[in-house]
C-alpha cells in the first residue's frame, strides 16, 4: 500500500507541475521583430511612420515593370526588344509595344498594387493620427492634409490608367469596397486637393524635396484638369491655367537656363523640378531601368556593380516625375 | 474560456496516468497457491540468458517475468494448462508442460515477420498486432554499399515512400515524399525521429543504424499531432541489451564516381566545323579546344570507416561507435567530410525496475563552402569549346560583353570557403517500472546545432574584377537548439482473452534558431581570406554594396499532451484509439490548441475457425483506421502583427531615414492544415513466411489548407494573407510483395516488391472568409532569360501540371506553330494566354521498387531497382540550350537537329511542350555481390565479408537528360533544372568486419 501513496502523490505532484508552471504557455518569444503591441511611437517617429507613404513611388515609377514602362512600352518613346541574353519574357514587352497586352501583363496590375498600398498605408496613418496612437502636438493638419493630397496623387495615377477604381479612405472597415465610377474618382481627387491646399507648406526647400506642397498639389490639379474631358467628358480649360498660374507666379519655380541641370545626378537643387522620387546609390535602389537600357560591357564602360543597382547618373529623367 | 478547456484536458490526460496507475496496483495481490510449480531458463540462440521474457499461462491472467539470469519461477493455477513464453524479438513459444517442471528453452529470433517488432510512436509493437500502415525495414535488408544518408538505406523498399536523389552534390540529402504531395505551401517533409528526438536523414550515420520505420497512415502518426501529416520515420540506432561481450566491427568502403550521363554539347571540332559551313561567325572560334566539363571535374574517391564497439552485463551495457565519413564530390574541391561519435549507455537496477539511458552524439561536418557548383556546372556546359581557360599571359580567359557568362574554373579557384558545422545532441531516459508492464518514462534531451562558415573571393575572382573591388569576403554563424522533454506512462494488462495496453503523456519541445553574418570588401590583401574582416574598406566607406552585417533570432514551441490505447481480444480483434492535444506557438491567438484522434481496427482472419483449416495462412489480417494530422506553419510569428524598420530608405529633409511599416497581413485565426486519412490495409503471410506482404487503400483529405491568399488590397495592406482555406485530395494504393523462391541452407534466393500509386486533386483554394478571384494560380519559373511560369495549380486538377504552349510544327520560318484553343494551329507570334494548354504532369503515377537477393553458400548478390512511370518532365537544357538561333553560349549537338522532321528552329528561346518529355524509367540501382568469410575456426573474427556494389547502375529510359529522377516535391515538380549538381554513378568496395 505504501507503494501505491507514493506513486498517487507523485503523479499529483507531476500534474500540479504541469498545470502551474510555463508547462502549457505558448506565447511567442519574438526577438527580431517589432510587434505593434510594443512599438510606442512618440513625434520622432513621424518621419519613419510616414516614410513608406513615400517610398512606394520608387517601384512604381522606375521599378521593374512600373509606371516607366507602362507609360512608355506602349508609346514612342522606347521599345523593348528581345536580344541574344533574353528580354522575349514571354512577349511582355511586344504584347506592350502592339497594345495587345492581356489580363495577366504585370505593368497595370503593379501600377494597381503599388498605388493601392500608397492608399492603404496614408489611410492606416491617417487612422493612427485620428485614434491617438501617434501623438502630434503642433502641425497635425498640416501632416494630415499632406498625407490626403498625397492619397489624391496616387488617386490620380488610376484615374488616368485604370478609370473606374474604387474610393478606399477608412483604414478600420475591412469589408470588400465598392467600385466608383471615373467621375467619382475624379471628383475625390479634385475635392482632397481644393480641401486640404491651404493647410500645405508652401515652401519649396531640402525639407520639402520628395514631397507634396502646395505646388506639387497644384501641379497634381494642374494634369487632372488638363485631362478632366477625357476622365469626365467635361473639359476644364480654365481651371487647368488657373493652377498653372498660380504655380508660376509663385515664382518659386523656373525652367532651367541650362536644361541639363535637371539631369545631373544630384538634380534636387534644380529649380525646374516640382516633384521628384529620390533614388540613391545606396540607400534607395529600386531602379531598374539600365537593366532594360544598357548593353552587358556599358558595365566597364561606366564603372558600374554588376548588382541590380542604379546609378542615378544614368537614367536622370527618372529623378523626376512629369506632371 | 480556452485556459480552462486546456486546464481540463491537460487534467484529463493525468486522470487517465493516475488510472493506469491505479489498475496496475491491482496486480500486486498475492499470488494463489498451488503445487504446479514451474521453472526454468530461457536463452537465446546463442545461449546467452535473456532477462524481461514473458512467461504466461495461456487463457488465465497468470505470468511472470525471466530475471537478469532469464530464470523464472511460475505457479500453474489449473493442471493442463500450456504456457506460451513470448519476448519481444523472438519468435513466440507455446510449450505444454506434460508434468515437467524444469524447462531450457530457447528462443529463436523472430523469424516470421509476424513476431518481428515495429516501432510505432512511443512504443513498440509486435507486426502481426499493428493495425496502421507501418512499414518496418531492418538493417539487413539495408540497400548496402554508399549510403548519402538513411533515405538511401530505404530506397525502394517501402511502398509510397518515395526516395530519390535528385542531386550529385555530396552534401545534398535525399528527398522524401509519402503517399504524394498533401500541401500548397507547408512542408513535405516527414518528421524523422532518431531514438524520439528529432532529427533529420543524416544525423545518424548509416552505419550506426539499427532499423527504420515508417509511420505512413493518419492513424499512426496522429500521435505526433502536428508534426505528423508528412508520415513519420523512425530511426533506431544499433542498442544493446542484455549480457554481451565485448565485440568490435569495423565497417569500411571506398568508392569512385562518375557522372551519370554527359549531356552533348558541341565539341570544339563541332563549332570549327560550323564556322566553315557559315552558322557562326569566323570569330567565334577562338582557336584552341577545350573539355570545359573535364576542367571543372574529377574521378572523386570517398572512403568512409565505422567502428563499433559493444558489450555489457546484464545490468549495463554500451554501445560506442565512431564514423568517419570523407567524400569527395564530381567538380574540383567540392567534398563533405564528416565525423560522428556515439556512445549509448544502458543500466538498469533493482531488480529491473529502473532503468537508464544516456546517449550522446557528436557529428562534426565540414565541406568546401566555396561557388555555386549548379551555376558552375551551367557555365562549363554553356562555355565555348574552342576558347580556353587562360589566355596568352596565363591570365583567365573572360568574355566582357557576354551575360551570366564566367570562367568556371576561375570561380572555384579564386574562392576559399569553409562551412564547419558540429552538432551535439544529449538525451536521457529513465524507466521507472514500480510494478510488472507498468513503466514510467523520463525523456529529456537537448540538441545543439552550430556552425561556421567562411567565403572569401580573391582579388582575381571575375566578381572582384567587374565590381571594382579587391576582393571579398563572409562570416556566418548559427546557433540552433531543440530542447525536449517527454515524460510516458504505459501499463499493460491481461485477463483473460483480453490485452489492453494504455500510454499517456506530455510532450514539450522548445526550438531556438539564432545566428549572425558579417560581410566586407576592398581588402589590402587577399591573403587574409575570411580571417580579418575588419581588414577591408567597404564597411567603413560604403562605397559600394559587398559589405554587410546581420543577425536575427527566433524562437517556437510545440506542447502535446497524448494517450493511446491497445485493445486486443483473443488476439484476434485488435484496436487502437489515440489522442493528441496540441498546440504551436506559431498559431494565431485564436487557435493555439489543436485535437488530433485516430482510431485504427485490425482482424486477424486466420484466427478465426472458418480459416484455421487453411493451413498455408501464417498470417491475415485486415486493417481500417482513420486519423487526423496536422502541419504546422513554416516560420514562426505569421499570426502577429509585426513591424519592420526598412533599409528601402526615406528622404526626410535631406537625411536617408529607415521607415517603419507592416511587414504582413496579420491573422489570428492561423491555424495547423488539418488531414484527415483513412486507410484500408490487408497484412497477410503464408506458407510458413514464403509469401508475406501487405496492400493498402489510402485516401487523404487535406482541409484548411495554408495558402497565401491573394486578398484585395484595398481593404488589405498586403496583396496576399496566410491563411487556412482550401483542401485537397490524394487517393492511392500501395502493395508489398515479399517472396522466398528458395530457402535452403545452401542457397537463398528472395525478392521483394513495392508499387505505390497516387492520385491527387485539389479541391478548393478559398472558403467563406478568403476567395480567390481565380480559381487557380501559376507555380514554377524558368528563371533568366525566359521568365515565365512553368506550372498551373488549378482547383479541380492535380499538383503539378505543366502550363504553357503546346507546340506541334514549325513553320517555313522555324517559328513554333502552337495549337492554339480552339484545336487549330497557329502561329506563336498570335499566341494569348488562353491558347495555354496542360502539358503534363510532373508527378509519377506509378512508382515500383524490385529488389532481389540471391545467395549460394558464402557468396551473395543483391540487385535493387526501382522506377516511376506516368509523368513527364521539363528538360531545361534542351530548353536552353537545343536552340539554335542563341548563338553566344555552346549549344546541344541536338539544336542542329530538324524540329518535326522539317528544319531548324528560328525561335527566340520560349517555353514549350516541345522539351516536355516522358520521365518513365526503370533504373537498376544498386547491385552488390558480397562475400561471407569462413570465421568459424577463427580465433579473432566473429564475421569478415567484403563486398562490391554499384550505384544507379543503369537507367533504362527514352528521357533524353541526365537523370529522371528529378525533384517531385513542392508545386513545380518534374523540373530538371538547368543549373544542377549532376547526378553520378558510384562504384563501391567495401569490408564488414566484426572481432
Amino acid at each position: 500500500m505504501k507503494q501505491h501513496k507514493i506513486l498517487s502523490i507523485s503523479v499529483l505532484m507531476a500534474g500540479a507541475f504541469l498545470l502551474n508552471t510555463g508547462c502549457t504557455k505558448l506565447d511567442e518569444e519574438v526577438y527580431d521583430q517589432v510587434l505593434e503591441t510594443s512599438f510606442r511611437p512618440s513625434e520622432k517617429d513621424i518621419p519613419a511612420i510616414i516614410g513608406p507613404a513615400y517610398t512606394i513611388m520608387r517601384p512604381m515609377y522606375a521599378g521593374w515593370q512600373g509606371n516607366f514602362d507602362l507609360q512608355e512600352e506602349p508609346a514612342d518613346v522606347i521599345v523593348t526588344p528581345a536580344r541574344p541574353n533574353g528580354w522575349y519574357d514571354g512577349g511582355t514587352y511586344q504584347r506592350m509595344h502592339n497594345h495587345e497586352w492581356n489580363q495577366v501583363q504585370w505593368q497595370p496590375q503593379n501600377l494597381w498594387n503599388n498605388c493601392y498600398n500608397g492608399i492603404n498605408t496614408v489611410n492606416r496613418i491617417l487612422f493612427q493620427i485620428e485614434s491617438g496612437s501617434i501623438p502630434i502636438a503642433n502641425g497635425k493638419d498640416a501632416l494630415v492634409s499632406e498625407l490626403k493630397a498625397l492619397r489624391a496623387f496616387y488617386y490620380s495615377l488610376l484615374v488616368d490608367t485604370h478609370g473606374n477604381v474604387p474610393l478606399v479612405t477608412d483604414f478600420s472597415d475591412a469589408t470588400l469596397p465598392q467600385q466608383a465610377t471615373r467621375q467619382q474618382v475624379y471628383e475625390f481627387v479634385e475635392k482632397e486637393l481644393l480641401e486640404n491646399m491651404n493647410n500645405l507648406s508652401a515652401v519649396a526647400d531640402k525639407s520639402m524635396y520628395g514631397r507634396i506642397n502646395k505646388w506639387v498639389a497644384k501641379t497634381i490639379l494642374a494634369r487632372l484638369y488638363l485631362n478632366a474631358e477625357v476622365y469626365t467628358g467635361t473639359a476644364q480649360w480654365q481651371k487647368c491655367i488657373e493652377q498653372c498660374n498660380d504655380i508660376i507666379n509663385a515664382n518659386i519655380y523656373i525652367l532651367e537656363s541650362n536644361y541639363k541641370n535637371n539631369f545631373v545626378t544630384a538634380n534636387e537643387n534644380s529649380k525646374e523640378l516640382i516633384l521628384a522620387v529620390p533614388y540613391d546609390e545606396v540607400f534607395a535602389t529600386q531602379n531598374s531601368i539600365h537593366m532594360k537600357t544598357l548593353a552587358t560591357a556599358h558595365r566597364n564602360v561606366l564603372n558600374m556593380e554588376e548588382t541590380v543597382r542604379f546609378l542615378s547618373s544614368l537614367i536622370p529623367m527618372i529623378r523626376m516625375i512629369h506632371v | 474560456m480556452r485556459i480552462s478547456y486546456r486546464r481540463i484536458s491537460a487534467l484529463l490526460v493525468f486522470l487517465f496516468m493516475t488510472v493506469i496507475l491505479a489498475g496496475a496496483c491491482f496486480e500486486l495481490r498475492a499470488q494463489e497457491r498451488s503445487p504446479n510449480r514451474i521453472n526454468g531458463k530461457i536463452t537465446n540462440e546463442e545461449g546467452l540468458p535473456l532477462p524481461g521474457v514473458s512467461v504466461t499461462e495461456i487463457g488465465t491472467q497468470n505470468g511472470t517475468t525471466t530475471d537478469e539470469k532469464g530464470e523464472f519461477v511460475l505457479t500453474l493455477t489449473r493442471t493442463n494448462s500450456k504456457i506460451r513464453i513470448s519476448s519481444v524479438g523472438f519468435a513466440s513459444q507455446d510449450i505444454d508442460p506434460a508434468g515437467r517442471s524444469t524447462f531450457s528453452i530457447q528462443l529463436s529470433a523472430a523469424e516470421s515477420s509476424l513476431d518481428d517488432v515495429v516501432v510505432v510512436g512511443y512504443g513498440k509493437q509486435k507486426k502481426g498486432e499493428v493495425t496502421g500502415a507501418v512499414a518496418n525495414v531492418k538493417r539487413e535488408d539495408f540497400t548496402q554499399g554508399f549510403a548519402r544518408d538513411a533515405g538511401q538505406l530505404i530506397q525502394g523498399k517501402v511502398a509510397g515512400l518515395a526516395i530519390v536523389t535528385p542531386s550529385g552534390n555530396p552534401n545534398a540529402t535525399t528527398q522524401i515524399s509519402l503517399r504524394g504531395n498533401s500541401t500548397i505551401l507547408s512542408t513535405t517533409e516527414p518528421l524523422i525521429l532518431i531514438d524520439g528526438i528529432p532529427g533529420s536523414l543524416n544525423t545518424v550515420a548509416p552505419e550506426d543504424i539499427e532499423s527504420i520505420d515508417v509511420l505512413k497512415d493518419g492513424s499512426a502518426a496522429a500521435i505526433y499531432g502536428t508534426r505528423g501529416t508528412n508520415g513519420v520515420i523512425l530511426i533506431t540506432t544499433r542498442k544493446r541489451s542484455g549480457k554481451m561481450p565485448a565485440t568490435l566491427s569495423y565497417d569500411s568502403y571506398v568508392s569512385v564516381q562518375n557522372i551519370a550521363r554527359r549531356m552533348e554539347f558541341l565539341e570544339a571540332a563541332d563549332v570549327r566545323k560550323l564556322v566553315n559551313d557559315g552558322f557562326y561567325p569566323d570569330a567565334y572560334d577562338k582557336g584552341t579546344s577545350t573539355d570545359w566539363l573535364k576542367e571543372i571535374s574529377r574521378n572523386p574517391v570517398s572512403h568512409v570507416h565505422n567502428v563499433s564497439l559493444q558489450g555489457g552485463t546484464a545490468q549495463s551495457n554500451y554501445i560506442a561507435t565512431l564514423n568517419l565519413r570523407n567524400w569527395e564530390g564530381l567538380f574540383n574541391r567540392s567534398d563533405n567530410k564528416q565525423f560522428t561519435g556515439r556512445i549509448d549507455l544502458n543500466h538498469s537496477m533493482l531488480d529491473n525496475r529502473l532503468r537508464f539511458n544516456v546517449s550522446l552524439l557528436g557529428r562534426n561536418r565540414k565541406y568546401f563552402a566555396g561557388p555555386n557548383y549548379d551555376y558552375i556546372y551551367r557555365q562549363a556546359i554553356i562555355r565555348n569549346p574552342t576558347d580556353s581557360v587562360y589566355d596568352y599571359l596565363g591570365r583567365w580567359k573572360e568574355d566582357p560583353n557576354a551575360y551570366n557568362y564566367d570562367n568556371p574554373v576561375r570561380s572555384i579557384e579564386e574562392t576559399s570557403g569553409e562551412f564547419r558545422t558540429s552538432e551535439l545532441r544529449l538525451n536521457g531516459s529513465v524507466i521507472f517500472s514500480p510494478i510488472k508492464d507498468l513503466n514510467i518514462k523520463l525523456l529529456v534531451s537537448n540538441v545543439k546545432i552550430n556552425s561556421l562558415s567562411g567565403y572569401s573571393e580573391s582579388f582575381n575572382h571575375r566578381a572582384s574584377v567587374v565590381n571594382n573591388r579587391t576582393g571579398y569576403a563572409s562570416r556566418t554563424t548559427s546557433l540552433f537548439q531543440d530542447n525536449l522533454l517527454e515524460l510516458t506512462t504505459d501499463y499493460t494488462k491481461s485477463f483473460g482473452q483480453h490485452r489492453v495496453t494504455v500510454l499517456g503523456g506530455y510532450s514539450w519541445q522548445d526550438v531556438t534558431s539564432e545566428g549572425f553574418n558579417a560581410a566586407n570588401s576592398n581588402f589590402p590583401t587577399d591573403l587574409y581570406t575570411y580571417n580579418n574582416l575588419a581588414a577591408g574598406d567597404a564597411l567603413l566607406l560604403q562605397n559600394n554594396s559587398a559589405f554587410g552585417l546581420g543577425s536575427f533570432k527566433t524562437n517556437h514551441k510545440l506542447i502535446g499532451f497524448f494517450g493511446r490505447v491497445n485493445y486486443s481480444l483473443s488476439e484476434k480483434y485488435l484496436l487502437m484509439a489515440s489522442m493528441r492535444y496540441e498546440g504551436s506557438s506559431k498559431f494565431g491567438a485564436n487557435y493555439k490548441w489543436g485535437t488530433f484522434p485516430a482510431v485504427s481496427v485490425g482482424w486477424r482472419l486466420n484466427r478465426e475457425s472458418f480459416l484455421t483449416n487453411a493451413k498455408f495462412l501464417d498470417d491475415l489480417k485486415l486493417r481500417a483506421g482513420f486519423g487526423i494530422t496536422g502541419t504546422v506553419p513554416t516560420d514562426p510569428y505569421q499570426s502577429l502583427i509585426s513591424l519592420a524598420y526598412s533599409n528601402n530608405r526615406y528622404l526626410y529633409n535631406g537625411q536617408w531615414i529607415q521607415p517603419i511599416s507592416p511587414t504582413r497581413n496579420p491573422n489570428p485565426d492561423l491555424r495547423w492544415e488539418k488531414k484527415e486519412e483513412y486507410n484500408i490495409g490487408l497484412d497477410y503471410a503464408m506458407f510458413r513466411g514464403r509469401l508475406s506482404g501487405s496492400i493498402d487503400f489510402y485516401q487523404r483529405n487535406t482541409k484548411d489548407m495554408l495558402y497565401n491568399f491573394p486578398v484585395p488590397v484595398p481593404p488589405n495592406l498586403f496583396g496576399t494573407t496566410l491563411a487556412n482555406a482550401g483542401s485537397m485530395l490524394n487517393r492511392g494504393v500501395e502493395i508489398l510483395v515479399n517472396y522466398d523462391f528458395i530457402r535452403k541452407k545452401d542457397i537463398d534466393f528472395r525478392a521483394n516488391l513495392t508499387y505505390s500509386a497516387n492520385k491527387n486533386k485539389l479541391i478548393s483554394i478559398s472558403n467563406d472568409l478568403y476567395q480567390t478571384t481565380n480559381d487557380f494560380f501559376f507555380a514554377g519559373y524558368t528563371g533568366e532569360p525566359i521568365q515565365e511560369s512553368t506550372h498551373r495549380v488549378k482547383v479541380g486538377e492535380s499538383i503539378g501540371n505543366f502550363w504553357g504552349y503546346k507546340t506541334i510544327d514549325v513553320d517555313a520560318d522555324g517559328k513554333w506553330i502552337i495549337e492554339g484553343e480552339d484545336g487549330k494551329p497557329k502561329p506563336i507570334g498570335q499566341s494569348t494566354p488562353s491558347d495555354k494548354k496542360v502539358l503534363g504532369n510532373g508527378i509519377p503515377k506509378h512508382v515500383a521498387g524490385l529488389n532481389l537477393y540471391f545467395r549460394y553458400k558464402r557468396a551473395d548478390i543483391a540487385v535493387n531497382m526501382r522506377g516511376a512511370f506516368g509523368y513527364q518532365i521539363l528538360n531545361f537544357q534542351r530548353m536552353y540550350y537545343e536552340n539554335p538561333k542563341i548563338k553566344q553560349y555552346n549549344m546541344l549537338k541536338s539544336a542542329l537537329d530538324p524540329v518535326y522532321g522539317k528544319r531548324m528552329l528560328d525561335n527566340d528561346l520560349a517555353y514549350v511542350s516541345y522539351y516536355i518529355e516522358d520521365g518513365d524509367h526503370w533504373k537498376v540501382d544498386n547491385v552488390t555481390l558480397g562475400y561471407n568469410f569462413d570465421v568459424k575456426n577463427s580465433r579473432y573474427f566473429r564475421t569478415a565479408r567484403v563486398y562490391a556494389s554499384a550505384l544507379n547502375l543503369l537507367v533504362l529510359t527514352g528521357y533524353k537528360g541526365i537523370d529522371p529522377e528529378v525533384n517531385r516535391l513542392g508545386l513545380d515538380p518534374g523540373v530538371d533544372s538547368r543549373d544542377k549538381y549532376p547526378t553520378t554513378r558510384t562504384f563501391t568496395m567495401g569490408v564488414n568486419i566484426g572481432f
